[in-house]
């Protein structure tokens, strides 16, 4: 008796070699698929994800703010070029060139910059590598730039282009969040080149890489201006 | 028999999200590692030899899908557990001297898993699992979003507390899932139960 139920397939042994003959070709078409497949389904995936931030990014809620003594010292260093190749922009001839949907087009001095109220903030900057640092930056809100300007507040980005070639964007409702400056000073002293001068974004509601440095030209507009690290498949929004 | 039918899908659903968050869970673990990698917090990093090398781009956006996948596996096996279909057993209550009991058994290579039902230190190595899985998905939620979330402070401290509360929630995940594995070797008739779900009582034969 105990024999023949050794030859006989059960029904649950007979389902689990359906399943195996199912799974196993599956699985090895699955893998060959995955290489296709990734960018399309990955890209979508962080489309959705840029919605999801859009949704959960509230303007009244702010970024942590620390005591001096938390600043991290030595603060790294970090940018697309190796840092004796920061670019170094003269800031009495640099100027920040305007584009897109403003009223007022002239290119923006620092002394017109310096000129508008001041924001001091000491806050996280944290890496999408993960590490983070404690900083303190200073420098008019982006809001008040553009107000400046005349900015057209509805339209969808702000973009920023740099001088070594880098570029990102923002949501204008992250542009226009109380803590979102154009920071001129880094721990009381004007910006040095590795660390954004003459100008630089400083949100510490989006990921480091969307704090462009030595910035030379800001634009408004309705067409999606992506950025250097997005273009390589960062996500966009960065939202923190 | 009605009731038959929806009880077996459901137990379908139940083994799908199983293995949905299996799959995704060891595929977070491992593209965690690649994002470890980008910026380890400690100056001795095993991972280095172990992580798939996908880049931190590619890493982070597999990470990112995985954890949304993670979320809808989450949900179903959430809701077949709550509607009492999708249980093999209880995990409480944990008995501390059953547990050593169990453990000795285990070293001596004579523990004898008969009966049905959960032996108690399973009940432990799953609660605490379960344990690892909260506080690794919540404190990831906070590493994502760190000032939407910051509500979440309460629990972490702060995003660097987050990172490591996720490092450590990872490291014993990855722990539980190698003795989860071997168990499941060691009696290969748990491998049809992980499967296709719990096994029917086997008849005695005379």
């Amino acid at each position: 008796m105990k024999h023949e139920m050794d030859t006989v397939l059960t029904r649950r042994e007979v389902l689990v070699r359906m399943a195996s003959a199912i799974v196993v070709p599956g699985a090895l078409a699955g893998f060959a698929a995955i290489k296709q497949l990734n960018t399309p389904v990955l890209n979508a995936v962080s489309n959705f994800n840029d919605e999801v931030q859009g949704t959960l990014f509230s303007p009244d809620r702010l970024a942590q703010s620390y005591e001096s003594s938390e600043i991290s010292k030595p603060f790294r260093y970090n940018g697309i070029l190796p840092q004796a190749y920061v670019p170094k922009l003269d800031p009495n001839t640099w100027r920040l060139a305007l584009s897109g949907q403003i009223s007022h087009n002239a290119p923006l001095s620092l002394q017109t910059l310096r000129a508008l109220p001041q924001h001091a903030q000491i806050t996280r900057l944290i890496c999408i590598e993960g590490w983070s640092a404690i900083g303190k930056w200073s420098g008019p809100l982006l809001q008040d730039v553009l107000m400046l300007i005349g900015a057209d507040i509805n339209a969808k980005y702000v973009s920023f282009e740099c001088a070594d070639g880098y570029f990102t964007s923002i949501d204008v409702s992250s542009a226009l969040h109380s803590q979102t400056i154009l920071a001129l000073d880094f721990l009381d002293r004007p910006l040095t080149p590795e660390f954004g001068a003459p100008a630089r974004l400083r949100i510490p509601t989006k990921l480091g890489f969307k704090n462009a440095k030595n910035i030379v030209a800001l634009s408004i507009t309705n067409e999606f201006p992506s950025g250097y690290w997005e273009k390589q498949g960062y996500n966009w929004f960065a939202g923190l | 028999m009605q009731f038959f039918f929806v009880e077996a899908a459901l137990r379908w659903w139940f083994r799908l999200a199983h293995w949905g968050m299996a799959i995704s869970t060891i595929g977070l673990i491992l593209t965690g590692w690649d994002i470890y990698n980008a910026a380890p917090f400690f100056a001795f990093n095993v991972l280095e030899y172990f992580a798939l090398d996908l880049g931190l781009t590619e890493a982070l956006r597999w990470h990112f899908f995985l954890a949304w996948a993670l979320i809808v596996t989450l949900s179903v096996l959430l809701f077949a557990k709550l509607s009492g279909l999708g249980g093999a057993g209880s995990l409480v209550p944990v008995n501390p001297r059953s547990v050593f009991k169990e453990l000795y058994l285990v070293v001596q290579l004579r523990l004898d898993h008969k009966d049905a039902g959960y032996l108690h230190v399973q009940r432990l190595a799953y609660l605490l699992a379960y344990g690892a899985f909260v506080l690794t998905a919540l404190s990831g939620f906070l590493i994502w979003k760190p000032v939407q979330f910051q509500f979440l402070d309460f629990a972490f401290n702060d995003y660097e507390t987050a990172r490591r509360v996720h490092f450590w929630g990872m490291s014993f995940l990855s722990l539980f899932f190698v003795v989860h594995l071997t168990m499941a070797l060691v009696v290969p008739r748990s491998l049809t139960a992980m499967a296709l779900g719990a096994l029917p009582e086997r008849k005695e034969q005379s």
